[in-house]
């Protein structure tokens, strides 16, 4: 991969360098940075090891999703594993360091298991309490411990510091008409709909911008949104995510207060933990890209396409030179555009034949094309390519960077939180929210809505269905349908490799194949819950968002299936992860519970008794022994 | 999780008040037997939807109220004062 900061483009500010250090390296960056963009633009292209192969990985997206650019933050007691560097901002004087390997991700020795890896198909930890065949040696107990040590060693993220954790974290309550969930076109839409109805509106998003996947486009100007949403009496809440809903529209959130402070205020806590009562919930969480399974799609340079424009129009890094985009669908056009004017060599795969795509013929279209295999280790050196129709290579293209599209996936987690199923949208390839009788609202791209003017649409739609049942208006209103590609997306999930011992990646961050899918159908793990545990796929910190889907379909395909037969896993909270410093909040140390004290406490100390907890009292445990005759005396004085 | 709508201080979050148990319970006469009292102290219904319960605004008016909340939803149906003399004055202030 050959990635690099452009002149133009983007929305940082180019006078304000970062200083950060990776590796014990030292680089650079500007103000507006995520660490991700940072290290594209610094030409890193390995920035982790992967969980059981500890394959290299470089960075696959440019959000929540990520699966491959899991990192540490910080060192000391303020050491923090398992960051996703595409969302963390970058500061000045951030140290982040890989994890997962030894002595570092470019040269990690833990590498051998690349080439031993059949044994560490899907099940192998749970095989492990069966003995190792064929004479089932070492099933016991005593003995698995010590594989149990071995495997934990060997498998794993990056680790926790084992200090006293020295930031503080609060909790905090709130409550509002409406809460809107993402600050899409849609989210904006629906709060500002709802608060010129005079209706008290939260705005939560994620980012520290608000805009959504509009900050991938290039004239888009987050603070314009912003200052109209502030000047409709609109809390706006960035840095802030829903993490989940619950019991009667409470939403909980958590406020990362200082995370993309150098020199954080000592008055404010690192984070917040929010709940907040609605009466209503409108969410607009957007959708996620999907990848594509094929082998070594996973190496270093592969990216989702939306990642890509993000990259460009929001970071100016250009994540590639000479770029193949593979997709089943519409909407990498527009990126393939920007990619190829701002100077990369760009070729799209299309699978479909029978499409009319308006291009500029700045870059090649094959369509019917679909990938076949990466070639390279720690780098994209070429890419082996298939017809869509008869899976086998026939050409190969010389490249430093994939970019997926496989479809989108709506981000459905929040409303799955509350026990509403996602129905399939085989029109869309994707699932798509149910009805529910709760006051919970879908918008945007959430519902399965591709086009700009539609989320737009549904927002507006969405606040009229919250006004209605609040009971402030009775209007009526409709939400366009899913879809908005000119062109059908036609299913595209995994391109099946020829050879044997193939690497086809379903779930990125833990090592999940595709033919770990097959020996689960094989072993009889067929249902969907059992095919989840059996194989980990979906239960990595990413929560499947990328690859769940794929998982899915490869196992409809094996039990000759449609994939709302085989079933959905359901999303638990959290959307992503929350520290539990947070949910501890204020409760720690000596504010874990009162200390109560009776009135002889202070006597008891002087004369050094050794206290005991009773219940939440403070009552003297013994007298050591020197003191004895001196407390017997002083008892029988005071006729105690 | 809940907010509840106080009849003298209006609607406030539920970390202003506390618990106050099942309101439905009819005590018997100091007269009547174990059985009857036993039952009063100790056997509860484990309601699936609404319920009647006291709840003290203990950090505001002080009040008891009697609140009719579902066990499944957290919705709150009613919320009126807890003395049937106190509910008169209520209801004729509104
Ligand atoms: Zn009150």
């Amino acid at each position: 991969m050959k990635s690099k900061r452009l002149n133009n483009l983007g929305k940082i500010d180019r006078d304000k360098t970062l200083n950060f250090t990776w590796d014990n390296k030292k680089l650079s960056g500007f103000e507006g940075d995520s660490l991700a963009s940072a290290l594209l633009a610094n030409n890193i292209g390995i920035v982790g090891r992967s969980f059981k192969y500890h394959r290299p990985r470089g960075i696959f997206s440019s959000g929540v999703e990520e699966s491959g650019a899991l990192v540490t933050i910080g060192s000391k007691d303020r050491r923090d594993p398992n960051v996703r560097a595409t969302t963390q901002e970058l500061f000045d004087g951030l140290k982040a360091s890989g994890q997962n390997a030894f002595p570092n991700v470019n040269f990690d020795l833990g590498g051998i298991n690349n080439y031993i890896g059949r044994f560490f198909a899907a099940g192998f930890y749970y095989k492990t309490f069966m003995g190792i065949p064929p004479f089932e040696w070492g099933k016991g107990t005593t003995i698995w411990m010590l594989f149990e040590k071995l495997i934990r060693k060997a498998a794993g993220m990056g680790s926790a510091s084992r200090l006293p954790d020295p930031d503080s974290y609060e909790h905090a309550h709130d409550f509002c008409d409406v809460i809107v969930v993402g600050s899409g076109p849609s989210g904006v839409a629906a709060a500002i709909e709802a608060a010129e109805k005079k209706l008290d509106v939260i705005l939560v998003e994620q980012d520290s911008l608000v805009g959504g996947n509009q900050l991938s486009e290039n004239d888009f100007s987050t603070s314009e949104i912003f200052n109209q949403l502030k000047s409709l009496g609109i809390k706006v809440m960035t840095r802030t995510t829903a993490f989940g809903l619950y019991d009667n529209c409470v939403v909980g959130l958590l406020e990362r207060v200082t995370d993309h402070l150098s020199i954080p205020d000592s008055t404010l806590p690192r984070q917040r933990f929010w709940t907040i009562r609605a009466k209503h919930i409108i969410v607009g969480s957007g959708a996620l890209e999907r990848h594509i399974a094929f082998n070594n799609n996973d190496i270093p340079g592969v990216m989702t396409v939306n990642a890509s424009k993000h990259y460009l129009n929001r970071y100016g890094v250009l994540t590639g030179e000479d770029i193949v985009i593979a997709t089943n669908n519409d909407s990498v056009y527009e990126t393939a555009n920007e990619l190829s004017e701002a100077g990369a060599n760009v070729t799209v795969l299309d699978s479909r034949t029978n499409i009319e795509i308006d291009s500029n013929k700045n870059f090649e279209i094959r369509k019917g094309f679909v990938p076949y295999n990466i070639n390279g280790t720690k780098k994209i050196d070429s890419l082996d390519i298939s017809k869509s129709e008869n899976i086998n290579k026939i050409d190969t293209i010389n490249c430093d960077q994939v970019l997926l599209s496989g479809g989108w996936s709506p981000a459905v987690h929040l409303l799955s939180h509350r026990g509403v199923k996602p129905k399939w949208d085989p029109e869309n390839a994707c699932f798509i929210p149910s009805d529910t009788k709760e006051n919970i609202t879908m918008i945007g791209s959430s519902r399965g809505l591709w086009n700009k003017d539609d989320c737009i649409a549904s927002g507006v739609a969405g606040a009229t269905d919250a006004l209605n049942r609040l009971g402030v208006s009775k209007t009526n209103y409709f939400f366009p349908k899913p879809g908005g590609w000119k062109n059908p997306i036609k299913p595209l999930y995994e391109v099946k490799y020829k050879k044997s011992r193939s690497k086809s990646f379903v779930d990125y961050q833990h090592d999940v194949t595709a033919d770990d899918v097959r020996l689960a159908h094989r072993e009889g793990f067929i249902s969907v819950e059992h095919l989840k545990r059996y194989t980990t796929l979906g239960m990595a910190n990413d929560q499947g968002k990328m690859g769940n889907i794929i998982g899915l379909s490869l196992m409809a395909d094996l039990l000759n299936k449609e994939i709302p037969e085989v079933g959905t896993t359901v999303f638990r909270p959290p959307y992503t992860p929350v520290p539990i410093g947070a949910l501890t909040g204020r409760n720690v140390g000596k504010h874990f519970r009162p200390l109560r004290v009776t009135p002889m406490h202070q006597w008891n100390i002087d004369h050094g008794a050794k206290m005991i907890e009773v219940g939440l009292y403070q009552r003297p445990w013994y007298y050591p022994k020197k003191m004895k005759h001196s407390v017997i005396h002083i008892l029988e004085k005071q006729q105690l | 999780m809940i907010r509840i709508n106080c009849p003298y201080c209006g609607e406030r979050d539920h970390s202003e008040f506390s618990y106050g148990g099942d309101a439905s319970i009819k005590y018997p006469s100091l007269e009547a037997s174990e059985k009857e009292w036993t039952e009063a102290i100790f056997f509860r219904k484990n309601i699936r939807g609404f319920q009647l319960e006291t709840w003290h605004h203990s950090n505001g008016c002080r009040m008891w109220l009697e609140v009719e909340r579902s066990t499944v939803t957290h919705e709150i149906k009613s919320v009126r004062p807890c003395h049937p003399d106190l509910q008169k004055v209520v209801e004729n202030n509104k």
